[in-house]
């Protein structure tokens, strides 16, 4: 269905706005009318899907040489911290996701995390999930 | 007979291969923004080096997901020659056109000097009139240019004789010593030097010709 499209006063803003500034200046008027083509009541978008906490840690695979662990690692003896063996740096990744249930938002969180926040040739990632 | 070359937000290499192309060896070019779809006349495509979305998450994590991309895929399924550099090798690999990844160089360092590589391979098109074993100075420029991969997958490069630059002194790290690589079928190629800044002599050697000439040889 196409959207009903403001009326073009783009004349007006010639010479002072680019177009691009015009189109940035435009979006509101779009979304405006998207919502006037909801109803206002009763409007089945209202109803709450639960909200999801997430947090997924990506590593580096263990057989992949980690060069900033290991220079944190020696500025760590630096520091007189002594003993530390072992150090990795990773990521961490906060998200909050609305999904009908568990099981959906576990799979979206999984698609993401194997196919955009980690790369699995050189990363491993875990996911913790839960209900907000 | 042209060249198209990928502009991401973040490119920093794009004028230099259409220097390089279309400025020093007269084969004509044109910029493909990261959101155009069409790829008609075209019968090269190159993804320059620089910095694409700010590198954000990975190198080329989010590049993968550019519009002009998924036309890209599927022109390289038809056979159409594409060449990532540098930061378009990142992409490549991202993307899956290429096997492996690269990531943060094993002594930190963003390095910026000029490579000695070796032809592993010259069973493909790219390395028109070099044999195996010819040696190439092409300058690097790369904080992330560590080639990785699993021990099937470097068994699968070598099967295939798919690895087709070897650094003579390994300056990052990179698994076997490895510059570049192609696809098995030979049309895509990714490396981590910069052949387009060395076709110009007054600003670097010519030993990049061979590359850019390739695209259209």
């Amino acid at each position: 269905m196409a959207a009903k499209k403001p009326a073009d006063v783009s004349f007006l803003l010639s010479g002072w706005c680019t177009t691009d500034e015009w189109s940035a200046f435009n979006v509101p008027s779009r979304l405006w009318d998207r919502c006037l083509g909801l109803p206002r009541f009763n409007n089945p978008c209202e109803v709450t899907v639960p909200r999801y906490q997430a947090r997924v840690l990506v590593n580096l695979r263990p057989s992949v040489l980690d060069p900033a662990g290991e220079a944190t690692r020696s500025a760590a003896s630096r520091l007189g911290v002594d003993g530390v063996s072992k150090l990795r740096i990773g990521k961490s990744v906060e998200l909050e996701l609305d999904a009908p249930d568990e099981q959906e938002a576990r799979r979206r969180l999984e698609l993401l995390s194997d196919r955009l926040l980690a790369n699995p040739v050189i990363e491993n990632w875990t996911l913790e999930l839960q209900q907000a | 007979m042209s060249i198209g070359v990928v502009v991401f937000p973040g490119s920093n290499c794009d004028r230099d291969v259409r220097w390089a192309s279309e400025g020093c060896l007269g084969q004509p070019t044109r910029y493909l923004w990261h959101e155009e779809r069409d790829l008609s006349g075209l019968d090269a495509v190159v993804l320059p080096g620089g910095f694409s979305y700010g590198d954000y998450l990975r190198c080329g994590a989010i590049a993968r997901f550019a519009p002009v991309l998924e036309s890209l895929v599927e022109f390289a399924g038809r056979g159409g020659r594409v060449l990532g550099i540098c930061n378009g090798f990142q992409v490549l690999t991202e993307l899956g056109l290429l096997p492996g990844a690269l990531t943060r160089n094993r002594n930190l360092h963003f390095i910026c000097e000029d490579a000695q590589l070796q032809i592993a391979s010259a069973r493909t098109p790219w390395m028109k009139g070099h044999q195996a074993g010819d040696q190439l100075t092409l300058p690097i420029a790369h904080g992330e240019g560590r080639y990785q991969c699993t021990d099937d997958t470097l068994r699968q490069l070598e099967d295939q004789d798919a690895i087709a630059f070897r650094y003579v002194n390994n300056p990052n790290g990179s698994v076997a010593d490895i510059a570049g690589i192609t696809n098995a079928a030979g049309n895509v190629l990714g490396l981590m030097p910069h052949p387009e800044r060395a076709c110009d002599p007054t600003t670097g050697g010519v030993d990049g010709r061979t590359l850019i000439q390739a695209l259209l040889g």
